[in-house]
């Protein structure tokens, strides 16, 4: 820290102190308050109800967590309840048995010593549900007739790096990092002869074998389009080699183009750049190419934020957004402070994939059997993804912001109001900054705690900030931000969901172990630990 | 029907007041319960496999009422009369995408209530559903043990009050005992 930010950083602590002042001016862009000091109460200051009674016991307590995880009713002959009612476990380290004892073997496959084949396929799917769930777009129809698109790219890829890192006990970081594609190794019993997608008129499923994929020109595209895989999730794998298109067709304004291209490319940054999650996220017309101005994949920007950070936009202060006013910009945005509270954000984050082509229409499926299953003109299209920089024919001069450095900046105000405003190169880039805010880690630990407690602390801190807490809110923000420091600190998931399970709040009959009568305490006359 | 808005009415208000009970603008509370499958799959239990076409109508098929996210690529079709039929009926995840984004712990609105009050009263006039229910129990009469049998059937390791037991102990059939238990929703808490 310099002199200057010295002094200044000083001066604010002083105005702070005085009450004087909360958030930055727009003259003291330098300045640093720590929000957290705002909405955070030392999760030691919890006193918990200490009446035995209120509390399961083991038996109560594992049927709990085994209906939770397993979703089915717990057997009378379960190995764990055995020992459980034995006594040669607690109910507890039951619970944390449940979850802490899976782990991939070489093949990736889940498995686990004390269940059998259908609650280990119910561990796997809970845990993959919950993780897909927290990305919110599933629809990879965006452009029309693109409905294939969910044949072959599976919506839940995000939710398998999640799933994959939680029981292979990597690294959470790990899921914002790399070109991996996890395929789900799903039980291969019977193989799938249909789409998820319905004839629109008659809503049945449409066969597979009676769909054909073709270029526009009419000619059949050779090779069988990989189907996504069906049936129960059993683990995962990385994906070595990609399905190859020749020649695939490019739809664009104002010509077509045939390149060869990697239907399952992944642009790097784990989460971010997986193909899949930009499909689901970039929300433009079927070849857009990106113009640095109107034409950009705000969609994507807001659904990082949302759903890696739990953040909603503006992620900046109100006082910031006159810091980026842009009054020769041509857009009336740029020229606006509210507007630039959130624009500012969205429009700089998008710069690090500012070369994919959005919604590229490779083909279309036609009813070449033309049964009466099909309409006669039914058509299945799919849609993946390129960089400008395949082409051929795309000209750099004329899309200037396409062709130029993929760099791009992560610009918010994290959950401790710190200002970040840093240059971004790559999605790994991205990634790697991310998971070094406080905000990756309680997002994360507010979904698991939500998840194992139905109790959904909010931890958006422009939300927090802007809210009147009581005393039993910042506890409760304090409790998460706890764990999110523990995780950030150890980086496995599991090892946190070990820890809620663990704790009053899990082991609770109704999930509210707070005593009231510590809620009336100020923090200032708790006593010092 | 007006007895039966009203009982409907109550367990919405109940399950309202468990959701948020204690809950602030930053902080929500909903609390955890079974969810579209594990409701499924407690009662195909309890009631036997005559109960799952019901079951499978008024639960599995409608996780937006009981919540859980399910898996669309869990499902696999197979051709049966020319048709795509699913290997695992249990696997169906309607709505294609949209249900695998919800939340596992739903607030049980006014239509999920009725619906759990219409599937229990059917399961507990059903005659095979019911003496499925007895029989894997190996209850018959009704005496002050058999009905607390009934009712840990729903609520395990929970002694019944004194005053519902003298109340069950006074009907003439297991059936109004039976779909009572079941309609009461507190048995889905986790």
């Amino acid at each position: 820290m310099n002199e200057s930010s010295c002094v200044a950083f000083g001066v604010l602590l002083i105005v702070s102190f005085l009450g004087f002042a909360q958030t930055p001016s727009s003259q003291a862009p330098a300045t640093r308050p720590d929000w957290s000091a705002l909405f955070l109460a030392p999760p030691s200051q919890l006193s918990f109800d200490p009446s035995p009674q209120k509390y399961l016991t083991g038996v109560e307590l594992f049927r709990r967590c085994y209906v939770m995880i397993i979703r089915r009713p717990l057997p009378d002959e379960n190995q764990l309840l055995s020992r459980v009612k034995n006594g040669t476990l607690t109910g507890e380290e039951a619970c944390v048995r449940l979850v802490g004892n899976a782990t991939f073997n070489a093949e990736g496959i889940l498995e686990h010593p004390d269940l059998d084949k259908v609650e280990l396929a119910r561990l796997l799917a809970t845990f993959n549900r919950l993780h897909s769930s927290w990305f919110e777009a599933y629809n990879l129809s965006f452009s029309g007739e693109n409905f294939g698109t969910a044949e072959f790219s599976d919506f839940q890829q995000m939710g398998y790096g999640l799933t994959r890192a939680f029981f292979g006990q990597r690294d959470v970081t790990s899921t914002l990092q790399g070109h991996e594609i996890f395929a789900p190794l799903r039980d291969p019993i019977n193989r799938n002869q249909y789409l998820l997608a319905r004839n629109p008129f008659t809503g049945n499923h449409l066969p597979w074998d009676r769909i054909g994929f073709f270029y526009d020109d009419g000619t059949r595209i050779q090779g069988r389009i990989p189907q996504a895989p069906r049936g129960t999730l059993r683990g995962f794998a990385v994906e070595k080699e990609s399905f190859q298109l020749k020649k695939y067709f490019i739809q664009y304004e104002k010509f077509h183009e045939n390149t060869d291209s990697n239907l399952r490319r992944h642009f790097g940054g784990g989460t971010l750049g997986s193909s899949t999650y930009l499909l689901l996220t970039m929300g433009d017309k079927v070849g857009t190419i990106l113009d640095g101005q109107v034409r950009l994949p705000r969609r994507w920007a807001k659904s990082v934020f949302k759903d890696v950070m739990c953040r909603n936009l503006p992620v900046l202060d109100e006082a910031d957004g006159h810091k980026y006013l842009q009054p020769e910009s041509p857009n009336v945005f740029s020229k606006n402070e509210s507007c630039m509270q959130c624009h500012a954000t969205m429009d700089q984050i998008v710069g690090v994939i500012r070369d994919v082509q959005g919604g590229v229409n490779n083909g279309k499926g036609l009813d070449f059997d033309r049964t009466k299953n099909i309409q006669k003109d039914s058509k299945i299209g799919f849609s993946y993804l390129r960089s400008v920089h395949d082409s051929k024919k795309l000209q750099p001069a004329d899309h200037p912001y396409a062709f130029a450095p993929q760099i791009g900046r992560l610009r918010m105000r994290d959950f401790n109001g710190q200002e970040l405003d840093e240059p971004v190169a790559s999605l790994d880039e991205l990634g790697q900054k991310i998971a070094a805010t406080d905000d990756f880690y309680m997002c994360q630990a507010r979904r698991y705690f939500k998840f194992l407690t139905g109790i959904d602390v909010e931890t958006d801190p422009i939300v927090l900030k802007s809210s009147a807490l009581t005393q039993q809110d910042k506890l409760m923000v304090g409790q998460v931000h706890e764990w999110a420091m523990q995780l950030k600190k150890d980086q496995k998931a599991e090892k946190m969901v070990e820890s809620m399970l663990r704790s009053p709040f899990f082991r609770h009959q109704n999930f509210d172990p707070i005593q009231p009568t510590s809620l009336a305490q100020p923090v200032a006359a708790a006593p010092a630990h | 029907m007006l007895a039966k808005n009203k009982f409907a009415l109550l367990w919405t208000a109940v399950f309202c007041l468990s959701a948020n009970a204690l809950g602030s603008d930053v902080i929500k509370r909903n609390r955890p319960k079974m969810d579209h499958e594990s409701v499924y799959y407690f009662l195909v239990k309890q009631f036997g496999p005559a109960s799952q076409a019901l079951l499978k109508k008024n639960f599995l098929m409608r996780p937006n009422l009981w919540g859980g996210p399910c898996d669309p690529y869990g499902q696999v079709f197979l051709t049966k009369k020319g048709q795509g039929v699913l290997v695992d009926e249990e696997t169906e995840c309607p709505d294609e995408g949209m249900s695998s984004k919800l939340d596992f712990y739903v607030e049980r609105d006014t239509l999920a209530i009725l619906i759990l009050d219409k599937t229990c009263e059917k399961l507990g006039q059903d005659e095979e559903t019911l003496r499925y229910f007895l029989q894997a129990k190996s209850i018959s009469e009704i005496n002050s043990e058999s009905v607390t049998q009934a009712y840990q059937a729903f609520f395990p390791n929970t002694v019944p009050s004194a005053a519902w037991t003298q109340q069950a102990m006074g009907q003439k059939s297991w059936a109004p005992i039976v779909t009572g238990l079941c309609r009461t929703p507190t048995w889905q808490f986790l």
